[in-house]
């Protein structure tokens, strides 16, 4: 019996445990409140030292004790045991209890296989590439430690490790097959627990100003974009988001007029119709963004309210996928009484900016000229477009209008906005993301929150909701150029944004990035039932349905079986084997011509019988065997090299046996 | 290990006859479930695959996939781990009554993969044994029994299984032998004297003896010979091995007899006999044997022990 080999101390199944769950936890800690992470790591440090000292384990009345006090934990910081953040903090603290007093192989398998289900939990909350890449080895690592206990012959860790490696490889094929054709499902088998998120930046659904101005120091990603033609322009790229309809002279809020959520407004007349599938950021709202003016939209649960904005029916906590129908060209109708009269709802307002539209008013008869006037006086003025305004004070707008004439789009936007309605012209405020940037290595759109922007719709009588961006009349030489801006560089805000910044090294590798990222979201997460529907109607089988994935997961998985039990069985030979294959080739093919093989016989002694019987084949055959034996014999290492020249000689004798 | 074997399979399971001659495990005679652990694992996953597939998590998926696919990969290994190993199983040698006792199975691996982490296991056995081959190697395994009761043992079937690579399978197939193994009696402590030949049974013609009286020569040493009987002159005058040879009388020439024994119980008579046949043989004296239905000529030497031994061993 072989001696008792020293067992690595991170090999022992305790100390294992404890650092794989430790490792494990490390992106919950961003997930979980402070002192359940404490809690974990804590008992985790409890275990291993009461490993390494005592060996003794809790007994029931302290275990009793510590759920006890797990579950009060988990209760006060996530005020929850089931819900998401709730149910995994119980779900961790429970498996670090486990571990605890854990003490039979039993036990310790148990805990390998529940901290695969604990990866899938964490998944919930992040599915980046970064996560899958961090939880593959800990995946592979735990599987490896189920290849230890073999007794007599218990592997080293290397030896482990390099099983789980070739397993992993045979496995790989298998579960792409599996990942690509598993059906997905259309609606949840249970009503899903809603998934928190936390740590959300995005567009807020009301306008103060200074709020669009932090988002844009923002380079954050909000969304990607993938159309499935040609990629609008710029100039008529605007991501439309919230509309607000209410003003008290500061703020701007939603409040839209009764029975907004029923349908879209009657569109009379649309062109230019663009297809794309948009990959949302989680932002913890109901908001999807969409091209200006969106007709149609694929998820089931998402739908377009009367002023054109598309929700889903709850708060976006994970990446979304989704896909939609615009048209850039667009004439819409039917403004009711109740919307005409939310369209011109007007706070109190200074003497200045009622004589202002007046003096406009005056002189432009119709809503389409006052618009006109409107955007030429920003243009006329010394109007600044500028990150760092002065401060406003109490009448924010008025001050803006007439004395520090810095601001940034959304001074822009709600001021435009008031004015019409001073105007008797209905407007309304849109948020959303203007522009975008293509990233030419994948062919996608990127859209920051940088690219944050407000604008306005002003109700004209034949041309229904028209957009208005008062921001844009503001000639470049008005755009404040600043050197804290170019620290941004690429991502900076549009506006501010250097050219040359886009054409850096750097700037190139953070596209291949975002390009990486953006196909992992589309085909790692985004892979949807639709996705799979498609394939087999590119096939020709969608009639199938459901079965016909089965069936290719079936067939497949069938044939890939196959070629692995093929591919096993018939292992390469070893080098020594090939040799001693060779050797009996040769006796073979000689005994057909004539020469009995001698069991008896070394090898030297066989060729110098064969050069005696046929001294034509004499000097190749000794040649051959001379070689063979010190291959077999000698020191001469079997490479692939020699090999291969034992089996050129064969073929040679072979050749020349027939020629004589 | 045996919790969760179904019991009713070792009835209706097909064995693999297995003697001497090595047979070769075919796909047909190895059986492969999941362990304890591969269900559980299996149970596991399928949680797994719910919670991903109703959160629509794809990541979640893959996690669940990735680990499912190999669980059904390292199937084909623990299947391949027994195919095609080659087996004979032989009798150990034989024992004394509370001895231990063996059987030997030969492996033999002539695939280019290597088996890993074998066990045999036998009901009776004292442990299972275990054991791994390199690829084209073989080795013997060696089932240890505790050698007791008296007579024969039969191996019966044998389970070769393994659960190699990751435990969640085990595959394993039965090897059905009639190889056996002796367990003599337990000799005691002391016998009874028995009684030498007494004359009416001498026969002229049988009279080759060599007996304890007269000495007839010197013949070189066989095994078996008593050392007692070694010419130790003849050794020191660098001779060689020699053994001297005695004639004459019958004196050496003895019946162990079953019947001649005070009374008691078989077994114990059994037990005396045994000590009697080592005592004679130590001694050098030819003798024969007289059981109840059997009867073993007047002989001597190692096989002619064996002989009488085994006559023991089979008393029924």
């Amino acid at each position: 019996m072989p001696d008792q080999k020293r067992v690595l101390y991170w090999m022992q199944p305790i100390p294992a445990l404890s650092l794989l769950y430790a490792l494990a936890y490390l992106p919950l800690i961003a997930q979980l409140a402070p002192a359940i992470s404490l809690s974990f790591y804590a008992l985790i440090l409890l275990n291993l030292a009461a490993h390494r000292w005592t060996a003794r384990k809790p007994g029931p009345w302290l275990r009793g004790l510590l759920l006890l006090g797990m579950i009060i934990l988990v209760y006060r910081s996530h005020h929850s045991l089931v819900g998401q953040s709730g149910g995994t903090a119980l779900l961790v603290l429970l498996l670090a209890l486990k571990l605890l007093e854990s003490r039979t192989q039993r036990d310790f398998h148990l805990l390998g296989l529940l901290l695969c289900l604990l990866i899938v939990v964490v998944f919930l909350f992040d599915q980046s590439m970064q996560i899958a890449f961090f939880y593959l080895p800990i995946l592979l690592l735990n599987l490896a430690r189920f290849a230890l206990p073999y007794g007599e012959d218990q592997p080293s860790a290397a030896q482990a490790l390099r099983l789980i490696l070739r397993l992993g490889l045979q496995a790989f094929p298998l579960a792409v097959l599996l990942f690509l054709f598993f059906p997905r499902l259309e609606s949840p088998l249970w009503e899903r627990l809603p998934v928190e998120h936390q740590g959300k930046t995005g567009i807020k659904p009301w306008l103060e100003l200074g709020n669009v101005r932090e988002l844009v120091l923002d380079d954050a990603l909000a969304f990607r974009v993938q159309f499935s033609g040609e990629i609008p322009p710029e100039k008529v790229r605007y991501w439309r988001g919230p509309v607000l309809w209410h003003t008290n002279g500061r703020r701007w809020t939603p409040s839209p007029p009764a029975g907004n959520e029923a349908a879209p407004m009657p569109i009379l007349r649309a062109e230019r119709t663009v297809d794309y599938r948009v990959f949302l950021e989680p932002t913890g709202r109901r908001t999807l963004f969409a091209l200006d003016l969106p007709v149609a939209v694929s998820a089931s649960d998402a739908r377009i309210t009367r002023d054109f904005q598309v929700l889903a029916a709850n708060p976006l906590n994970q990446l979304r996928a989704y896909e939609l129908t615009s048209v850039l060209g667009y004439r819409t109708t039917g403004l009711s009484l109740e919307e005409a009269e939310a369209a011109l709802q007007v706070p109190a307002v200074t003497d200045r900016m009622k004589a202002l539209v007046a003096s406009w008013r005056k002189r432009a008869p119709t809503p389409e000229a006052l618009v006109q006037r409107g955007l030429d006086y920003f243009r006329r003025e010394p109007f600044y477009y500028s990150l760092r305004p002065p401060p406003l004070g109490a009448r924010p707008l008025d001050r803006f209008l007439f004395e520090t004439k810095q601001g940034f789009c959304e001074h822009y936007a709600s001021s435009f906005a008031l004015l019409m309605r001073l105007g008797g012209v209905p407007a309304r405020v849109v948020l959303g993301y203007f522009g975008g940037e293509i990233n030419p290595l994948s062919g996608h759109l990127i859209v920051r929150q940088s690219d944050a922007h407000a604008w306005v719709e002003v109700w004209l009588g034949d041309r229904g909701w028209t957009r208005v961006d008062p921001t844009a009349v503001i000639p470049p030489e008005r755009v404040e150029r600043a050197d804290w801006l170019s620290q941004l560089a690429a991502s900076a805000p549009r506006r501010f944004r250097d050219p040359a910044a886009t054409q850096t090294l750097f700037h190139r590798l953070q596209l291949l990035a975002d390009a990486v990222d953006a196909s992992w979201n589309r085909w790692i997460i985004g892979l949807k039932a639709e996705d799979q529907r498609r394939w087999l109607e590119e096939l020709g089988l969608g009639a199938l349905g459901t079965y016909g994935l089965v069936l290719f997961l079936v067939l497949g998985a069938m044939g890939l079986g196959g070629l692995l039990l093929y591919l096993l069985r018939n292992q390469r030979r070893l080098p020594k084997e090939q040799v001693q294959q060779l050797y009996e080739k040769l006796r073979a093919f000689l005994h057909r011509r004539g020469i009995e093989p001698n069991a008896a016989e070394g090898p030297l002694d066989y060729g110098r019988r064969v050069a005696r019987h046929c001294p034509e084949l004499g000097p190749s055959v000794q040649a051959f065997v001379e070689h063979y034996a010190r291959l077999r014999y000698g020191t001469l290492k079997a490479d692939a090299l020699q090999i291969n020249w034992l089996r050129k000689q064969l073929q040679e004798i072979r050749k020349h046996t027939k020629r004589v | 290990m045996r919790r969760n074997r179904p019991s009713w399979l070792p009835q209706i399971a097909r064995g693999i006859p297995v003697d001497a001659e090595p047979v070769t495990l075919s796909q047909r005679s190895i059986y492969i479930l999941p362990t304890g652990s591969g269900l559980a694992f299996f149970g596991v996953l399928l949680v797994m695959l719910l919670g991903a597939l109703n959160y629509q998590n794809n990541l979640g998926l893959f996690f669940t996939f990735f680990p499912l696919s190999m669980l059904l990969v390292s199937l084909y290994h623990t299947w391949l781990n027994l195919l095609g190993l080659q087996v004979a199983v032989q009798g150990g040698p034989p024992v004394f009554c509370g001895e231990r006792a063996r059987f030997v199975l030969h492996l033999r691996n002539s695939t280019a993969r290597a088996k890993i982490a074998l066990q045999a296991q036998a009901s009776g056995a004292v442990a299972p044994a275990q054991v791994s081959l390199p690829p084209r190697s073989e080795t013997s395994l060696h089932l240890w029994f505790p050698g007791e009761p008296r007579g024969v043992l039969r191996l019966g079937r044998v389970r070769l299984e393994s659960h190699y690579p990751l435990g969640f399978f085990r595959a394993w197939c039965y090897l059905d032998s009639a190889a056996e193994t002796l367990i003599y009696p337990k000799p005691a402590a002391w016998a009874p004297l028995p009684h030498p030949v007494p004359g009416g049974l001498h026969q002229p013609g049988e009279d080759q003896g060599r007996g304890a009286d007269d000495f007839l020569g010197l013949r070189p040493y066989r095994p078996g010979d008593s050392p007692r009987r070694l010419d130790w002159k003849a050794l020191s005058r660098a001779r060689g091995l020699v053994v001297k040879q005695f004639g004459g009388e019958r004196a050496d020439q003895i019946w162990l007899d079953w019947d001649q024994l005070p009374p008691a119980d078989p077994e114990r008579r059994l037990r005396w006999l045994c000590r009697q046949v080592l005592d004679a043989h130590q001694l050098g004296q030819r003798f024969g044997l007289r059981l109840p239905e059997q009867q073993i000529p007047l002989g001597q030497g190692i096989a002619h022990q064996q002989r009488c031994l085994e006559a023991l061993a089979r008393h029924a």
